[in-house]
């Protein structure tokens, strides 16, 4: 029988042993010793091969290479398959029930989220996204938005102070000022950021917290157009069928200005929850824009208020807590 | 401010019940509360107390039976004025009293109590507490409390904004309801007959600051007999939540709350020289006022002077000296205008916010002084038996100017966005009070009425009219208008990405406080910004790094249970630069923090394993390669927050650094934890870096060759140099190189270590064959040799 023939039988004869072949560990070196031993059939294949033609030696010795490279890597690939994985049996398969392979898990912070969600409502409907400085001048913070000094609605917000005439800002409003120094309307922008009140630390309150400005010039936006937009955002962020009220309010830069309720189910009450009106010609004339060419709305939300209705958190002091346990519900 | 209903009725219908004017006036922009309603109240009744006698077992309680007109009921009572014959309040058992306070049947030493009789604290009408409510002999019995009490007590508590000072008034809110019920509006009972046939008492007024004191009216009234209020006006004091004094301070007290104008009455026997006069304060002059309150004073202060001393805070409090006493008969009526800024200056320096200051600073009504002067004097007539014997002395050195206003139709529907009937304009005008002419077609010249200081410009009246008309009525628009704009709408809107990418490497968001302590907030070497009237020392910078609130956080999460932490925060950070305004730096920061391990022993991980440097460093791998598709670059560097620090750079820009975080922090902060590892981005640069539009680079279609070459080499050698030597060596074909093997063992040599590194050869023209690569791998070889002693494992 020539070589040729003998590699491809003891191919086929490995084949099909190792294809029968169990994870019983005697069986293993039974079938390793039998082909891949010293004194295997592979071995004393080669051992022929002394005595072979010296013409086929060199495509003979290839072709034994190629048998016993390809007996042992697929004999180490099956007996690879014997070291089962964590939960698998051979009577059941694998065991699913077992944990996952653990993945630390991330998040975004639920004011983060929330703010994300506003910018997304405005964006949909053609408003930019403007940012602006934490610490500013009495002029932009306070003065150009047509609160003087001494004027009783500084009592509105508790104020801290960097300097006589430098405040941490108390609104996002001030960012309306420098829009409007720096651009010629019409524009139309909401303007996210922190603002800081001075207000002592309770479950209501805090030294700080976050807003969302809104601003929107032009010569024929009209208070009907501001309940209209306004109402489309409550409606996108607590659902279509909240309850809303606009009832009369006051603040120095807008004229009207109103309050935006919704209806709180659980606390059987109204629930303010942004702040707006038309801007107030003053403001206008501060900037340089004629009033009687621009007309527009303003308008301002605290994020954690909204946060804080949305998923029923009764502390606002737990979004600066940083408690593992809160910050993975969101 | 509390608003009592029955006063209310004195000027105008009301037929609502407390909650439903309470939703009128807000739906007004007077933001109202139901204060006290007895509607709710069941079983709780006017009762006749039949009698009262010691309580056997008790000195200081009584036995009373008392009836409702048709069952008798025995009640153990505390209060020393119950008494026979009293119509009283009586809670029934089963009848619940404000603060939840369920009445049941109970025995008190030793005898049965079946209900209890009220005192006003008891039903929430006010802190009286001494004493039960005693009722009017003339009160039927059985009647529920809301029948007795609610025509007389029941009250709105109001938030008035600080542009209505008209609002801080019960003939004020009366007016918003009968402006916005059609219902005529009642005028005030004045007489003004009242000027004496012969004057008897003279009195001069000097003003001194015409500025702080534009108008200010004086009269004289004698034979004034000081001594308790009637029940009506004391009842309406405390129902809008005064306290009646005696007769003399409560008509003061009675016409504020009525027509919201500040009166004084002073006694006339403290002004010898017959004259009043009105100055700046000298800076330190001293004053005591009514409530015993020694005042130090500066010029910005407005007193009230007998021609020598001081006998009031002119607009705030009156003097201690000047008050009116028992024996007073003889007292001088003020009634001014005072300038608001020059009020809230003085209140606010002395920090006294009174009934009075709060109704001048926000504006008072210039004519209305006229008004509660012979208001005052009226009262005084009827209520004290006072006669006026001089005339009124009206000092008006500075006339406040009504406004003139154009308001237009046009204007005001451009701004409302919706039609706006004629005929309404012009009924809400009148009903406004403003005096008003068509000057035009669909314009109107508009003089308001003097109560009304913030009406002073068209978007004024434009306000009035949307209001009045009602915002629940105004049509919201369907559609939106929108410009087109060309930039992108979120400058930074990559920020996004940076949260979603370390969101999902098993990062969590943070959002501290700025606020930190001096110590706290210079650890990053930087100069802070300081706050000039901080909570508490612990808050009185801000921060110029985001990385202690991270650490505090690490140590909070740990005692509460979580000590593995991947922890990031985005936020603004300050610097003080330079001196001034312009020397404070705001920058936006990212920082993130990790601690504990990375995996934790389990079934299918053999050992815990423990976060490091290197987790962090494959954390910034990830973020630049994801958001910026660009490799990091590190570099040793110094930085005070960290212990051992490298500076993260994507191309020619530094984006920031990363590290060990410094003990010396840790222990600053009086924390118990373990190893930090930290990254902190300047977000600028970082965005910038992401933003930069990197093209498609074609892919090379010829096959990769691979090589390993293992290097012995002294342990100090960085892996990083070879691997930068190998690059400089690769002549542009060498696509990737990464050491995956480093082995230390005394068989290399003492202080040697080996170093495999795997290297990926591609060209983008042709294949690569050994002839190409073979030289290129021997001058590597050579390079490594000569520059760092480096020789192949063998």
């Amino acid at each position: 029988m020539n070589l040729q023939k003998k590699i491809e039988e003891v191919r086929i004869s490995f084949r099909t042993a190792l294809d029968s072949l169990t994870s019983d560990n005697d069986a293993v070196e039974e079938l390793r010793s039998k082909y891949l031993g010293r004194k295997g059939e592979i071995a004393s294949l080669f051992s022929k091969l002394v005595t072979a033609d010296p013409e086929e030696k060199p495509l003979l010795g290839k072709a034994l290479n190629q048998l016993k490279n390809d007996c042992l890597v697929s004999f180490e690939k099956k007996v690879r398959g014997f070291e089962k994985p964590v939960g698998y049996s051979a009577s059941s398969g694998m065991d699913y029930t077992l944990p996952g392979i653990h993945f630390p898990v991330g998040s975004l912070h639920p004011l983060q989220q929330i703010l994300d969600e506003i910018k997304d409502v405005f964006t949909s409907i053609g408003f930019s996204i403007a940012y602006g400085p934490e610490i500013d001048d009495d002029f932009h913070n306070f003065q150009a938005l047509n609160i003087p000094k001494h004027h009783p609605a500084r009592d509105m917000q508790d104020t801290f102070f960097i300097d006589k005439n430098i405040v941490l800002r108390t609104h996002t409003s001030n960012v309306q000022i420098h829009l409007m120094e720096n651009n010629n309307p019409p524009l139309r922008y909401i303007v996210p950021g922190r603002v800081y009140r001075n207000e002592a630390i309770s479950f209501k309150s805090y030294c700080l917290f976050h807003q969302v400005e809104g601003l929107y010039v032009d010569k024929h936006v009209s208070f009907s157009e501001m309940k209209g937009t306004l109402e489309y955002f409550v409606k996108r962020i607590f659902g279509r069928d909240v309850k809303i009220r606009f009832r009369p309010s006051y603040f120095p830069f807008t004229e009207p200005s109103a309050e935006v309720d919704i209806w709180d189910e659980k606390r059987d009450q109204w629930m303010e929850i942004l702040g707006c009106g038309s801007v107030d010609p003053a403001v206008f004339e501060n900037v340089g824009y004629d009033p009687e060419i621009w007309q527009g709305y303003a308008f301002g939300m605290g994020i954690e208020r909204i946060a804080m209705l949305k998923y029923k958190i009764s502390d606002i002091r737990h979004f600066y807590q940083n408690d593992v346990r809160f910050l993975s519900q969101f | 401010m509390k608003v009592s209903i029955n006063w209310l009725r004195k000027f105008v219908d009301v037929s609502e019940t407390p909650a439903e004017l309470a939703e009128m006036l807000t739906m007004l922009g007077l933001e109202a509360e139901v204060g006290v309603d007895f509607s709710g109240f069941d079983n709780i009744i006017s009762a006749k107390v039949l009698s009262s006698t010691k309580h056997p077992n008790a000195d200081k309680l009584k036995l009373c039976q008392v009836s409702d007109g048709k069952d008798t009921y025995q009640v153990v009572c505390g209060a020393p004025n119950v008494d026979v014959d009293q119509t009283v309040i009586f809670a029934k058992i089963g009848s619940v009293l404000p603060g939840d306070f369920k009445i049941k049947k109970v025995k008190i030493r030793g005898e049965e109590s079946s209900g209890m009789i009220c005192s006003e604290k008891e039903l929430g009408m006010s802190d009286e507490h001494e004493g039960i409510l005693v009722l009017p002999d003339n009160t039927e019995l059985g009647m529920h409390i809301s029948e007795v009490l609610n025509p007389v007590f029941s009250s709105l508590e109001l938030d008035i904004l600080p542009n209505r000072p008209d609002a801080l008034s019960h003939i004020g809110i009366a007016r918003e309801i009968a402006i916005k019920t059609g219902r005529r509006l009642q005028k005030l009972e004045i007489l003004s007959n009242l000027n004496p046939k012969t004057k008897s008492e003279t009195v001069q007024v000097h003003i001194d600051d015409p500025d702080g004191c534009p108008r200010y009216i004086a009269g004289v009234v004698k034979n004034v007999k000081v001594g308790p209020s009637p029940e009506w006006m004391g009842e309406a004091l405390k129902c809008a939540g005064m306290r009646p004094i005696n007769n003399l301070v409560d008509i003061s007290n009675y016409v504020l709350l009525e027509m919201g104008h500040p009166t004084h009455i002073f006694d006339f026997e403290k002004f010898p020289e017959k004259t009043v006069c009105v100055r700046k304060a000298k800076k330190g002059e001293k004053f005591i006022t009514l409530d015993e309150e020694k005042h130090t004073l500066n010029a910005e202060h407005l007193l009230i002077t007998n021609g020598k001393t001081p006998v009031a805070l002119a607009g705030i409090m009156g003097g201690l000296d000047s008050a009116v006493a028992e024996t007073t008969s003889t007292v001088l009526i003020e009634s001014a205008y005072f300038d608001p800024v020059t009020i809230r200056k003085g209140s606010k320096t002395l920090g006294m916010l009174t009934e009075s200051s709060r109704r001048f600073e926000r504006g008072a009504d210039p004519d209305g002084a006229v008004t509660a002067f012979w208001r005052v004097v009226t009262l005084l007539k009827e209520l004290a038996g006072g006669e006026l014997a001089s005339e009124m002395v009206d000092s008006y050195p500075k006339k406040i100017k009504p406004s003139s206003i154009i308001l237009r139709k046009s204007k005001l529907e451009n701004i409302g966005g919706f039609p706006i009937p004629v005929k309404f304009i012009e009924k809400t005008l009148t009903a406004l009070g403003i005096d008003w002419k068509k000057s035009s077609k669909e314009e109107w010249k508009c003089v308001p009425p003097s109560f009304r200081p913030d009406l002073e410009r068209e978007s004024d009246l434009i306000e009035e009219m949307i209001r009045i008309h009602g915002y629940d009525l105004v049509p919201s628009a369907q559609s939106f208008t929108s410009l087109f704009t060309y930039d992108t709408p979120d400058p930074l809107a990559s920020t996004g990405k940076i949260h979603n990418c370390l969101a999902g490497l098993g990062y969590r968001q943070c959002f501290h406080n700025n606020f930190q302590s001096k110590k706290i907030a210079s650890i990053s070497g930087k100069t802070t910004v300081a706050v000039v009237n901080p909570l508490s020392v612990l808050m009185s910078d801000i921060r110029t790094s985001l990385l202690p609130g991270l650490l505090e956080t690490i140590d909070y999460n740990i005692k509460n249970g979580t000590s593995n932490l991947q922890l990031y925060e985005m936020g603004q950070v300050h610097s003080q630069e330079k001196k001034g305004f312009d020397g404070i730096i705001e920058k936006g920061a990212l920082c993130g923090v990790v601690h504990g391990l990375i995996h934790k022993k389990g079934v299918h991980v053999d050992d815990d394993r423990e976060q490091s440097f290197f987790s962090i460093k494959g954390h910034i791998d990830v973020l630049l390669r994801k958001l910026a598709h660009m490799e990091a670059d590190y570099q040793d560097c110094e930085h005070p927050e960290f212990d051992q620090c490298f500076t993260v750079s994507a191309g020619d820009q530094k984006i920031g650094v990363a590290g060990i975080v410094s003990f010396r922090i840790v222990q600053a902060l009086k924390l118990e934890i373990g190893e930090v590892f930290a990254f902190m981005f300047d977000l600028e640069q970082f965005v910038n870096v992401i933003d930069a539009l990197v093209p498609f680079k074609a892919i090379s279609p010829f096959p990769i060759a691979e090589r390993e070459l293992n290097f012995v080499l002294k342990e100090d050698i960085q892996a990083g140099e070879i691997k930068n030597q190998i690059m400089r060596s690769g002549k542009g074909l060498i696509k990737h190189i990464e050491p995956v093997n480093i082995f230390l063992h005394d068989s290399l040599g003492k202080g040697m270590k080996s170093i495999l590194f795997k290297l990926v050869f591609q060209s983008d023209t042709k294949t690569l064959e050994d002839k190409e690569v073979n030289p290129i791998i021997d001058e590597i070889i050579s390079v490594v040799g000569n520059k760092f002693g480096g020789k192949l494992r063998t």
